[in-house]
């Protein structure tokens, strides 16, 4: 509180740690800025898992207000975007639990990945080499095909590929060990390339 | 194992692509890559899509979000190192106030002791399906993913980790960093020790004290039935987190619902609180739970959330609508008959407190492959004072005859203080609940 009143340099930022200790103290206005750094980067991954605008709103709401509460319980033993992310990806796999999604689809082994019954998208018949598509196209395919993912393999391709983490960050967000992580990625991937080019069916 | 029924080295191509390979892995992977056209073209692939995923438009948050979540967190959602009720007694409510509300309260529970009218033994129950519009509660679940898992995994899947949502919530995301924490940690067993372990601080000499008279100290998992008296004391003062030593044994066993039944285990049984005492017994008001000691009852659901806290706080959010207010605080049963059904909120904590809801949810297979189908939708939350887990359950809506009974009287009781008991109070200070929440119950 006390820093709170001195003069503070414009250009000087309050560390993220001091924004959270005041924001723990119930400093509303300290957690507003933790909300305005972080939202953004919170937003696309949520977006990424749900691929839907409006339950991608209410969802992230729902990932700061959960951070807020349970803010006193952050220890700092990880980054706080880190936290926020593993808050994120969770309340993202809930919502679509709780619409049906089934994630269970997931657990394949990695032998039957290929097999995964992902529609192909319109207009694709047969193997289709990646190369050979247009990039526009390309991008179209992958839209439709990851919309059809299981959502616990497009939350980890996006959040590998989309926000570009290392598999140790990704371990702490998913909640899994990082061999996990690195079989799972495998599987998404070989799956979503499969439907990409049209294989499936 | 993968190698022996793919020929493709699917991981190590995805790793390779991500160069997280080791050099050995490379070395092995250059070696298949030259005599394997497919593979390279796969790995050709992973590549173009990666980068594709990269470059895919995200669109932009609306502008007014951050705003909607300041809005909503000012509404009532306190962070929990100041808990509800804590928040409640200090800023907003001058001593003064607080003092008028408690000399109010007396004179109420004076009065209606003196016109206790009968009421119907039950609350009228809510229909029962609850349209599965939104929830962000239920825990993620699954099975474990990909080959038959390892015998020991380093951590749990996300998927497989029943609860890890609520593990997150209801430990506070306290900081396990890649351990996280597993599904037990919410089982009874866990719960056993976590009151010794985290301190739940109210009580902890008198919880001292009491074991030291011949209770088992800290939350051993399975006292042996002759222990499990003596160590119930001790666990009475210790989830009660709120009175301490005698006087809050004498307030509890006075408050125990009727007929609790016997918990199917030793594990299942240690954090309970009532004894099974007749509520017959139940005669005098209890005291005025403070800020300190006050505990809350935290429902996730997919209509709505709300909490309670024992001081009085209750905080309803759904859709669209947040609102917090003050009610008349805890007042006793005044009848065995009405002990059994809620209509206040020393009615929700007493049979949230109960052995029977301690005891609810204990039964988690410990095994992944035992996991039934159906997630959960809803979850309910016993915190002490301090925001730390007393007991959380997570359970499926709408409840069936199978559901436990417990659970059908914790919700029919929550859904009839906030349709019924608090409306009042609730649309007084925050506007007419929103249509869509009437219907949802």
């Amino acid at each position: 509180m006390l820093k709170a009143m001195e003069p503070r340099p414009v250009e000087q930022p309050e560390s993220e740690e001091e924004l959270i200790g005041r924001a723990r103290e119930g400093d509303s206005r300290a957690f507003d800025r933790i909300v305005q750094t972080h939202l953004g980067v919170v937003w696309r991954v949520v977006w990424r898992i749900l691929r839907h605008r409006e339950d991608t709103e209410d969802v992230v709401q729902e990932v700061f207000i959960t951070a807020y509460k349970a803010l006193a319980g952050y220890r700092g033993e990880c980054r706080l975007s880190t936290w926020l992310h593993r808050i994120a990806v969770t309340r993202s796999l809930n919502h679509l639990r709780s619409r049906g999604e089934v994630l269970r689809r997931a657990s394949r082994p990695l032998e039957v990945a290929t097999e995964l019954t992902l529609a192909a998208p319109d207009g694709i018949e047969g193997h289709t080499p990646l190369l050979a598509l247009e990039a526009k196209e390309l991008l179209q395919k992958l839209a439709s095909c990851l919309e059809q993912l299981p959502a616990i393999w497009r939350a980890a391709v996006t959040l590998r590929d989309g926000e570009e983490m290392s598999y140790e960050e990704m371990a702490d967000v998913l909640g899994v060990a990082v061999g996990t992580v690195r079989s799972r990625l495998a599987r998404a991937r070989v799956a979503l390339r499969e439907c990409v080019r049209g294989v499936s069916r | 194992m993968k190698q022996e029924t793919n020929p493709h080295p699917h991981e190590l191509l995805s790793a390779f692509s991500d160069q997280v390979a080791t050099p050995e892995e490379a070395a092995r992977l250059q070696e298949h890559l030259r005599d394997c056209a497919e593979c390279r073209q796969l790995l050709h692939d992973l590549t173009a899509l990666a980068t594709a995923i990269g470059e895919e438009a995200v669109p932009a948050p609306p502008p007014q979000l951050a705003a909607r979540i300041r809005q909503r967190i000012e509404a009532g959602s306190p962070p929990r190192t100041t808990p509800m009720a804590a928040s409640f007694w200090r800023s907003p409510f001058p001593p003064a106030l607080a003092a008028t509300l408690l000399m109010a309260t007396t004179l109420f529970l004076i009065w209606r002791r003196e016109h206790v009218v009968p009421t119907p033994a039950g609350i009228q129950a809510p229909p029962a399906s609850v349209p599965v519009a939104k929830s962000e509660t239920g825990p993620v679940s699954d099975k474990p993913a990909g080959p038959p898992p390892p015998p020991s995994r380093e951590k749990p899947d996300i998927a497989m980790n029943e609860g890890l949502d609520r593990n997150l919530e209801n430990l506070g995301y306290i900081g396990k960093g890649t351990e996280r924490s597993t599904p037990e940690e919410d089982s009874p067993a866990a719960a056993g020790e976590a009151p010794a372990a985290r301190g739940f601080a109210p009580a902890p000499t008198a919880a001292r004290q009491d074991a030291s008279l011949g209770g088992h100290v800290t939350g051993e998992p399975s006292p042996s039935p002759e222990e499990e008296s003596q160590s119930r004391d001790y666990l009475d003062v210790i989830t009660a987190s709120g009175l301490t030593g005698e006087a809050y044994k004498k307030a509890m066993e006075k408050k125990a619902p009727a007929e609790v039944p016997k918990a199917k285990d030793n594990r299942t049984s240690a954090p309970a609180l009532s004894d099974g005492v007749s509520a017959g017994m139940v005669e005098e008001s209890l005291p005025l739970v403070s800020a300190e000691e006050a505990r809350s009852l935290a429902y996730e659901g997919p209509g709505f959330s709300a909490t309670f806290s024992e001081d009085g706080l209750v905080t309803l959010v759904a859709r669209g609508y947040a609102c917090s207010v003050t009610v008349p605080p805890s007042q006793a049963a005044p009848d065995g008959a009405r002990a059994r059904s809620i209509d206040d909120l020393a009615g929700l904590f007493r049979t949230a407190s109960s052995r029977e809801f301690l005891a609810t949810g204990s039964t988690r297979e410990d095994a992944p492959t035992a996991k039934p189908a159906a997630p959960a939708t809803s979850n309910l939350a016993l915190r002490n004072a301090q925001g730390d887990p007393i007991h959380s359950v997570p359970f499926n809506e709408p409840l069936s005859q199978e559901s436990p009974q417990v659970l059908r009287t914790l919700s029919q009781g929550i859904h009839s203080l906030i349709f019924q008991r608090y409306r009042k109070e609730l649309e007084s200070r925050c506007g007419p609940l929103p249509a869509t929440l009437h219907s949802a119950p």
